[in-house]
């Protein structure tokens, strides 16, 4: 039975199950009460609509976000900032992190100096790249990049020193080149740690995206929640926030969980806890 | 490889480590004038040194940080106050949990700054709105980390303990929190983590003092030095933080009782 | 290979891909019949003057995109008189599925 569950859980089929099992309807109902309270709190607060708006002003402002086109408009450059910066934070990262894991010469140069720059919070960085270069597309990605680099470079690092000995010495008695090497049984190896920091990057970056957005854009989801408020249609910016919340379970189920899966179950290099017992 | 340290005190230098950052000094020595970037958009050491002095000085500086740190702690005390009963009756409950995890899952996507402008609406520029939006993002990563921990107690040791006759309190002193102490402290300092960048970023929006605010702030008066200031403020109290309060901390409980690796 | 492609991850990417394609391709038959009446004012220059109908009340984005394209003249009800205006601009403006239409106008001289 237990081999079942496994083949189970690697195709698709698990997870439509798990949609229709009791504790998930329990989970909906759950949303739904917190609704039904939403709404029914409205009278007792009693205060003016912009103030606490109810879901059914949040849902009509939705509706009119999508039929003027705004909502759609601000997802898709959100979407499109996320992934220029996130890609090229995790290229960096990773070259970055092979390059310094790999030659302990290069650690000891750079690791100090790269957690002095980890330890500046990366919003702190914001107010200098808006002098410097004004509101605009610049300063998100470098800022949504930095946020990202970190996390990856350290958990790239951490993957490759893991690599045991016994692998690499193995593999140069076979011929290998220093390439090959990389490519063969560090990266793969690697992998699975590079994926946990690409999780961890990703998931700062969200937040960066939206902050960065409400402080050097003019259009993004985080800057329809920001101007919302600012326009008093808050309506409008818990639209934002809903967005917000549903892209981010969207991204991080769809895209960053099954990746991360992927590789330690494919390659069994690590035991999850269900696993055990 | 012991060449190339030297000892200073307490500390061995390594002398290789020191070179990246006597380059980073020397490219902000020499960049601004080769690159012909105005004085404005880049401070020189000496502007940054000299508006540190002035800043302290006037005690715009220390009041800053004290704003800023004092409403960090307010924010954790009461954010975790909250989130570690709320995260263990959480776990301990089946149902609860059922009806709950997705509501809190997705409040957790959007735990942070993108409360931001709501809590200004709600509470006005200042201080309300900086610790309610640190208090939510502390909150929910505590209670991530609480819940977690608790549903990590192996289900045997829950049984024994039962077996034994334990409950009521003696099922919380013996086996909850023991067992959900590791998580749980390992999460404050993930929580505080999180704090603080919340702390920054919300400052800088709708903050009326501290780091944050004053860092945001001198964008309009073009004052680099005072943002450079700002920035290595940030990063220093924050290497404080963790180095002085939660490595010493988790060294002294969490590494010593072999829980964790080091 | 079956199960590579049952994976949620795929089939959402893919049906992602299929429902964006279609979305595209509809907009840019529609875009093209609205940008047909217009289609006979363009000068020479390679720009025209329209007044852009839309669907819906200006916005504060629809204005900022209009003065992006070009010189937006009056603002009346839900038209907007903009002159000079690229025709690559025109044409992907009348893309946008809440723009009602595109009529011909020229500015007046003054």
């Amino acid at each position: 039975m237990k081999t079942a569950a496994i083949n189970d859980r690697n195709s698709g089929i698990a997870s439509l199950r798990s949609l229709v099992s009791p504790r998930a309807w329990k989970g909906v109902l759950g949303l739904l009460g917190i609704l039904a309270l939403w709404q029914t709190s409205i009278p007792l607060i009693g205060v003016s609509e912009y103030f606490y708006p109810s879901p059914a002003a949040v849902a009509r402002a939705a509706i009119h976000l999508v039929k003027t086109g705004i909502l759609p408009a601000y997802i898709g450059d959100s979407l499109g900032r996320y992934l220029a910066g996130v890609s090229i934070g995790v290229t960096l990262g990773i070259l970055f992190g092979l390059l310094i894991g790999f030659s302990a010469g290069a650690s000891r140069m750079l690791s100090p100096i790269i957690n002095f720059f980890f330890a500046i919070v990366e919003v702190a960085w914001i107010p200098l790249f808006v002098l410097w270069w004004g509101y605009g597309l610049k300063v998100i990605l470098v800022a949504l990049s930095y946020i990202v680099f970190f996390p990856v470079l350290y958990n790239t690092i951490l993957g490759v020193r893991s690599v045991p000995q016994v692998l690499i010495n193995a593999a140069y008695s076979l011929g290998a080149t220093r390439l090959q090497l990389i490519q063969e049984v560090i990266l793969p190896a690697a992998l699975p740690s590079i994926f946990t920091g690409l999780r961890l990057g990703a998931g700062f970056a969200f937040r960066g995206l939206i902050f960065s957005e409400m402080i050097a854009a003019k259009s993004g989801v985080g800057y329809l929640i920001f101007e919302g408020a600012s326009n008093q249609q808050t309506d409008r910016t818990i639209v934002g926030m809903i967005v917000m919340g549903l892209l981010w379970l969207f991204i991080e189920r769809i895209y960053i969980r099954p990746l991360e899966a992927l590789t330690v179950d494919r390659w069994g290099l690590a035991t999850r806890a269900e696993d055990r017992e | 490889m012991s060449a190339g340290f030297f000892r200073l005190g307490r500390f061995r230098v390594d002398l290789l480590a020191v070179l990246p950052f006597l380059l980073l000094i020397l490219m902000w020595r020499t960049l601004p004038s080769l690159t012909g970037m105005p004085e404005y958009m880049f401070p020189t050491i000496g502007a940054v040194w000299d508006k540190a002095v002035e800043l302290t000085a006037n005690g715009q500086l220390q009041d800053n940080i004290l704003d800023s740190l004092g409403r960090l702690f307010l924010a954790f005390l009461i954010g975790n106050a909250l989130a570690v009963p709320i995260g263990i009756a959480i776990a301990l409950n089946r149902s609860a949990s059922d009806f709950l995890r997705p509501v809190l899952t997705f409040l957790q996507s959007i735990a942070g700054v993108a409360w931001v402008p709501l809590a200004v609406i709600w509470f006005g520029i200042g201080m309300g709105s900086v610790v309610f939006v640190i208090a939510n993002t502390i909150f929910f990563s505590t209670l991530y980390n609480t819940v977690a921990g608790v549903e990590s107690i192996p289900k045997v040791l829950h049984r024994a303990v039962r077996s034994h006759g334990g409950r009521g309190w003696a099922l919380y002193s013996e086996l909850i929190l023991p067992g959900a102490f590791v998580n749980i402290l390992l999460g404050l300092r993930i929580a505080m983590a999180r704090g603080w960048h919340a702390l920054v970023g919300a400052e800088m929006i709708a903050g009326s003092n501290g780091l944050g605010y004053m860092t945001m702030e001198a964008v309009q008066w073009y004052q680099s030095s005072t943002i450079v200031l700002g920035i290595l403020c940030i990063g220093c109290l924050w290497l404080a933080m963790d180095q002085l309060i939660f490595r010493p901390l988790e060294r002294r409980t969490v590494v010593r009782w072999g829980m964790v690796r080091q | 290979m079956q199960r590579f492609f049952r994976h949620p991850t795929i089939l959402t990417t893919i049906t992602m891909v299929i429902l964006y394609a279609a979305f595209q391709l509809w907009s840019y038959r529609t875009g093209a019949a609205k940008f047909e009446p217009v289609a006979a004012t363009i000068r020479p220059d390679g720009r025209l003057s329209a007044e852009i109908v839309l669907k819906v009340a200006p916005e504060r984005f629809h204005i900022e995109m209009m003065q992006n394209a070009g010189r937006v003249v009056e603002i009346r009800g839900h038209s907007f008189y903009v002159a000079d205006i690229p025709t690559e601009s025109a044409r992907s403006i009348a893309r946008n599925y809440w723009v009602e239409a595109l009529r011909p106008w020229t500015p007046a001289k003054s």
